[in-house]
Parts: structure tokens; sequence; C-alpha cells
């Protein structure tokens, strides 16, 4: 059983979710009512966005174990993730009920409030989260977020420096260095420093993200797919279906409202410019991961990757 | 390679008809293609042959559809008989049902897809879908005009 467990630590250490889900399937095949085992694999299924099968270990770990600060941590973490946002909040503030001084729980908050837009929250708590550890690049990162989001580059870029120089391979120092320079226009170093970040671990999204953003000031038609991407990202799949089905309900009424007042061109050139839509929507997203592919050929992951 | 031990809430039990199963992504063109009569069946064996823990979900979304779509159609007719809706106003009426079609499409196509990566993580067999495609879309070719004259109502309800 230690073995698995230390097979499991070392694939998560190693950023290979994938491995670690396969440890900790054997870690629950022998023990299944393992409450961490099942918190871990959770962590990890939402990692490889398996969103309603980490829901459900995120149960079973709390039904297991209520008062385990792992557990409030899957369940904030997965709740997050699908958007249940009270119900993330729920969990993270049982969590600081649980462990009061933890830091990183409270940056989970803080962070969370910061997805939510209640800016002044989540000030409070990553400066709380600072404050109980001031040697913890994340919290700097967190705040440097922050202050970036909130306009601050000046004090997001100081946070960054201050975070890169505790750990120089922090790879979410490392993006927000990026998106520092980004912001800033300085398009080539944003790149470096995604690049950089992507060859620690690939398979970040963070890194990613910021690599497609850099990507996407390249060239306005595919910054346009980008920003239509990030926009779906943020209103939730859902949403943003009901949102296109709307649009599609929309044209047909307005091709067929063009024709009963006999507008034929009209109708004709809605038609070419909802046909437009649909093949940038199908090419787009094609041609922007090729050139992310080619972008990503050149980088040369660390050896234990 | 299926996952053996413990299994997780998402992953498949692939069933006797495992070498039927296509990428969701088949059905989900099969309704541009053919129309519901294919795409929403084709969903449902699609569920049962990747074994998809939802599939009996699906099976309820796809019935669930094709009731849902035949009310709204007796509906409108309904309404256009007694003249609550004008002549005119009946094209625009039919575009509920389209919304309806391509709503329930969309949710049989989320709702799988998630299996599917899994099923096809782990090895599972996959057929392309490509020739039931083009065999609908020619019957529908064919068909359609027909269907249309001889039973309107059906053809809405199916297409």
């Amino acid at each position: 059983m230690r073995h698995l467990w230390a097979e499991a630590s070392a694939a998560l250490s190693q950023g290979n979710h994938h491995r670690a889900i396969e440890s900790l399937r054997r870690v629950l095949s022998v023990a299944p009512d393992d409450s961490d085992a099942h918190a871990l694999l959770a962590l990890c299924l939402l990692e490889v966005r398996r969103l309603s099968a980490a829901e459900t270990e995120a149960a079973l770990a709390l039904s297991g174990a209520p008062l385990s600060p792992l557990s409030h941590v899957a369940r904030g973490e997965v709740s997050s993730a699908r958007r249940n946002f009270p119900k993330a909040e729920e969990s993270f503030r049982a969590v600081l009920e649980l462990e009061p001084d933890v830091s990183s729980h409270h940056r989970r908050l803080g962070n969370l409030f910061l997805a939510l837009g209640r800016r002044e929250e989540a000030e409070a708590e990553l400066r709380r989260a600072l404050e109980l550890d001031p040697g913890d690049p994340e919290n700097l990162v967190a705040l440097g977020r922050h202050r970036l989001e909130t306009g601050a580059v000046d004090e997001a870029e100081r946070l960054a420096r201050e975070s890169l120089t505790l750990s120089p391979g922090n790879q979410d120092a490392l993006v927000l260095m990026g998106s520092v320079l980004l912001r800033r226009g300085d398009v080539d170093n944003a790149r470096e420093h995604a690049l950089w970040a992507v060859r620690i671990d690939p398979t970040d999204r963070g890194a990613l993200h910021l690599l497609a953003a850099v990507k996407a000031r390249a060239s306005w038609s595919l910054g346009l797919w980008w920003r239509y991407h990030t926009w779906c990202s943020e209103v939730g799949s859902r949403n943003a279906v009901l949102v296109l089905l709307g649009a599609f309900i929309l044209y047909r009424f307005l091709t067929q409202l063009l024709v009963d007042y006999d507008h034929q061109q009209g109708a004709q050139l809605v038609s070419y410019a909802w046909l437009g839509v649909c093949v940038y929507s199908w090419v787009g997203p094609g041609i922007f991961q090729r050139q992310l592919q080619s972008e990503l050929q050149a980088v040369r992951l660390r050896k234990d990757f | 390679m299926t996952p053996t031990g413990y299994r997780i809430s998402d992953e498949s039990k692939p069933s006797g008809l495992a070498h039927l199963a296509v990428n969701p992504f088949w059905p989900f063109l099969g309704v541009m293609f053919g129309g519901a009569w294919l795409s929403w069946p084709w969903f449902v064996v699609n569920g049962f042959a990747v074994g998809s823990p939802t599939r009996r979900r699906e099976l309820s979304i796809a019935v669930g559809g094709f009731v849902l779509s035949g009310l709204l159609i007796l509906s409108i007719i309904g309404l256009a008989d007694s003249g609550r809706i004008p002549d005119s106003g009946v094209p625009y009426a039919l575009l509920t049902l389209t919304a309806l079609k391509l709503g329930v499409t969309y949710w049989l196509h989320a709702l799988q897809s998630r299996t599917f990566e899994v099923y096809e993580y782990y090895g599972g067999a996959v057929r392309q879908g490509f020739v039931v495609i083009l065999a609908a879309y020619f019957l529908s070719q064919v068909a359609s005009p027909k269907l249309l004259a001889a039973a309107p109502v059906v053809f809405l309800w199916l297409r």
C-alpha cells in the first residue's frame, strides 16, 4: 500500500496526472474507503478535466471524512471548476474553520473571490495568505495576479520578480511575469516566458493560455477567435451554447423575415455572413492549434517529465 | 486496455455492441445530414456500445426529445388551425422546433463526449461513421419530398 502511495506522489510531483490516477486507482482497489485517496483522485481528475468524475470522488472523500481539510479542498476546487461558486466558497470557508492559519487555504479563497470579481475580499484573503507565509512564491503570484487584474501593473511586476527571486523556476511566477510583459506590449519577452513555463510542464493551462494569448496578438483574426474562446470559458459551455443557439435562431428568423418582405438580396447577405461565421469557427481553432503546435515543437521538456 | 480494479464513475463498461462504437461527433452530424430520426437513436445505440454510465439518461433525453417535438408540432398546428398563429407566422413558430432539436442533440453530444474520451483513452475500438452519414444524406434527399407530400407532420417530427 505504501509503495502505491509513493508511486502516486511521485507521479503527482512530476505533473503526470494520468499516471497518478492509475496509482490512486490501485490504492482504492485495495482500500476503497480511503478518503485521502478519493480526494487526491478528485484533484487529479480535475487536472485532466474529467469534471463529473472529479465531483463524484470529492463527494466520496467528504462523506468518508467530513473533517478532513483535504476533502474540503478537493470539493472546493472541483466545485469552482464546475462553476458552482457558492458550493466552492462554502468548502473553502469550511477548510479555513478547520485550519485557519494555513496560507494556501486563504489563497484558494482569495483566488475564488478574484474569479467572482469580488476584488476587495480577494485582496484581503490574498494579503492574509502572504502574511502567514511570506516566503511562499505562490502567495506572491496570487497577489500579483490580483494587482494585474486591478490595473496595478507595476506592483504586479514587483511581485512577479520577487517570487522569481525566491523560486527562479516557478511556473506560475513565469506566467505572471509573461502576462505583465504582454500587458505592456512586450510580445517577444512574453513569448519567451510562456515557452519557459511550458518547458517546465507542457500540460499547465496557465502557461498554454499565455502562449495562446501571445499568438493571438500576432493576428487580429485569430485574436478574435481567441477572445471568443476566452469568453466561452468565462461564461461556461452551457451558457455559450445557449447564446449560439439564440444566434442561430435569430439568423433563421432574420432570413425568413427578409424573404417575407421580398428582400432576397438581404437574406442572401445574412446567409453569407452566417456561413462566414461557421467557416471561421470551423477553421479558426485548427489554424490556431497548428500555430501553437509549431511553437511547442521547439520546446525541450525537462528530463524528469 | 480496460481499466481494472476500482472503477471511476465516468468510465465506460463496454458491452457486446462495442464494435459499433463511434465518436459522438458522427451522430451529432447525423442531425444535420439526416435528421433527429437518425441522430438520436444513434446516440442511444452508441451510449450502450461504449457502455456509457449515462446511457439510461441519454435514452430518456432522446425519448423526451421525440415526445416534446411531437407535442410542439401538434401545438403549432392547433394554434394555426384556430387562427391564433397566422399562416405567415407558421415558419417562425417552427423555428422553436429547430431550436429544440438542436438543443437536445447538443445535450446528448455533451453528455456522451465525456465518456467517449475516457473510452478512447483506454483503447476502446472506434468505427468511422462517414458511410452512415453519406447514406442518410442520400436517403433524405430521395425520401424527404415524398414524405413531406404524404405526411408533413411526420416529416417535421422526424427531420
